[in-house]
């Protein structure tokens, strides 16, 4: 077993080829290192899905092979990486985190999986999540059949979701990155709780066959990773059109940082009251201090407000209303009853409800927000809020239960900025940018639809210029 | 490094955290789904109260 400085389990993944390319490590050994430390680190932020080391060792062999050879074929070759347990992987079990689905196996790796394979990068494990992505709507962390994700920062608090143990894991070093996925939030909350940096593409820019379905039209896979460089690395790998997967856009990406455009040339748009008001009091500094540096880098920041729609009533009827014809078998059969959160199975079981002319309705409102967006667009290149207006909640804590301590402000900023950008299917980026009370917090950039290499280039510039992104818990 | 040294959490503190959600969770099934169908209806009214063009077609596209 090599020995590894504890900071040396934290570095990014262009370090890590460095490294590799120098032989000063064997993929070997990267994978054996990270892959002892998730089953020993794993568990104790109930994390850990299912370890994959026997065929981590077995992949990390044979890309040794390759780089004795100098045959480099990615930045991600040899690098150790763990996967949401919504994605399929031949022969073993994917729970999609649901008690019902523990004893699924699939014949087939989830497309994104075998692209990673083909470029070298080393699975080593599955990850945890929240039931079914939290189809339904959750009200407690533990909503999930490996327990509540633990956040590495306060081991008391989330870790966010639906894509939980992503998060942990790629906080606590366990791997240096992780897929996660989202439908509406579910890369960006995980990612801003535990203080790392999380990419939701462009929806229908990443091949979700082999992956779990919760709401066709809205979900989207994504890296969670150290840096936004990294980011651009594994989605690089990641995007490129899929036959077997009907939402595909048919496009690649390549990450290409070094044709971005000039900050100056960029124009952010920002709701004041995101920052002022709804933002948790602890947190509003550190937000201020996030729009500073962001306009230091010579970005213009201009006020502006989303259109007006009914974002939460759109958003509910139509993960609802898919996510009720995806599971009507396990709710007619009333295996949805194993499900741990009692919340989460009343709102299964009242997606039968949703009348076809409402999910239309809400479908055809989705296509005006659409074209509400292209005009906001055509004033400003990217959104920005904070991702979540505060840090992680308690474990305990209801995760319905809103604002109580304040007063809810008059005006809604971009309070509903996760859901509309995935109404939208707008890619995002979440960016830590501090702490508030001692747990990291997050700014959310939104660009249009394949602008990935500037929020990309953005983000890269912010963590040039800053070193949240580097902290790193006490693990 | 952020010094995080002095957040320290007893394993008791955890559970005790971890269970008061599952415990808090023990809310009869019935209640839960009455709430449930209460805010489909909800949701269903809010929709139902934005007008909409009638050319307007659904944001998918069934391709041939």
């Amino acid at each position: 077993m090599p020995e590894f400085s504890e900071e040396l389990y934290f570095s990014t993944i262009t370090e890590w080829n460095a490294k590799l390319k120098a032989k000063q490590v064997s993929a070997l050994e990267l994978a054996r290192a990270f892959a002892a430390r998730l089953e020993k680190l794993g568990p104790r932020y109930n994390a850990l899905a299912l370890p994959l080391t026997e065929r981590a060792v077995k992949k990390a062999k044979s890309v040794d092979d390759d780089i004795k050879r100098d045959r480099f074929r990615s930045p991600l070759l040899g690098i150790p990486f763990g996967a949401k347990d919504l994605l399929s992987v031949a022969g073993v079990p994917t729970t999609w985190g649901a008690k019902p689905y523990a004893a699924q196996v699939f014949d087939y790796d989830a497309t994104v999986l075998q692209k990673l394979d083909k470029v070298g990068a080393v699975l080593i494990g599955k990850l945890s999540m929240v039931e079914l992505a939290g189809g339904g709507g959750y009200r407690f962390p533990a909503a999930s059949l490996f327990g509540p994700g633990i956040n590495p920062w306060d081991r008391s608090r989330w870790s966010g979701g639906s894509s939980s143990g992503s998060g942990s894991a790629v906080a606590a070093g366990l791997v240096p990155f992780a897929i996660g996925s989202e439908t509406s939030g579910s890369i960006l909350t995980p990612s801003a709780y535990c203080g790392i940096t999380g990419l939701r593409p462009t929806y229908g820019l990443v091949s979700r066959h082999g992956a779990m379905p919760l709401s066709w039209t809205m979900d989207k896979l994504g890296p969670m990773c150290h840096s936004a460089e990294d980011c651009g690395l594994v989605l690089a790998v990641m995007a490129g059109g899929d036959s077997n997967d009907p939402g595909s856009a048919g496009k690649s990406f390549y990450y290409a940082p070094e044709f971005a455009r000039k900050m100056e040339d960029i124009r952010v748009g920002y709701a004041p009251v995101d920052f002022a008001e709804w933002a948790e009091p602890s947190a509003r500094p550190v937000f201020e201090k996030a729009l500073a540096d962001l306009r230091a880098l010579g970005v213009k920041v201009v006020e502006t407000k989303l259109p007006e729609f009914p974002y939460r009533a759109v958003v509910d009827t139509v993960i609802l209303g898919e996510a009720g014809s995806v599971f009507e078998p396990l709710i007619r059969s009333g295996k949805v009853d194993e499900l741990a959160d009692k919340k989460q199975i009343a709102g299964l079981k009242a997606c039968l409800g949703i009348s076809a002319p409402d999910y239309l309705k809400a479908m055809r409102i989705r296509g005006e927000i659409k074209q509400a967006f292209r005009r906001l667009y055509a004033d400003v290149d990217l959104l920005l809020a904070p991702t979540r207006y505060g840090p992680a909640t308690k474990l305990g804590d209801p995760l319905d239960k809103g604002i109580t301590d304040r007063p809810i402000p008059q005006t809604p900023g971009m309070n509903v900025l996760i859901g509309a950008g995935n109404l939208v299917g707008f890619p995002a980026l979440s960016l830590p940018c501090g702490f508030a009370d001692k747990l990291p917090v997050a700014i959310q950039l939104v660009g249009l639809p394949f602008s990935e290499n500037m929020l990309l280039a953005i983000g890269k510039q912010y963590q040039s210029h800053t070193d949240w992104h580097r902290r790193r818990p006490p693990v | 490094m952020l010094d995080n040294a002095s957040m320290k959490i007893t394993r008791r503190t955890l559970a005790i955290s971890a269970l008061a959600g599952a415990a808090a969770a023990q809310q009869t099934t019935s209640d839960e789904l009455e709430q449930a169908r209460k805010q489909v209806e909800l949701t269903s009214q809010t929709l139902l109260k934005y007008e909409i063009a009638i050319s307007a077609e659904p944001a998918f596209q069934f391709k041939a």
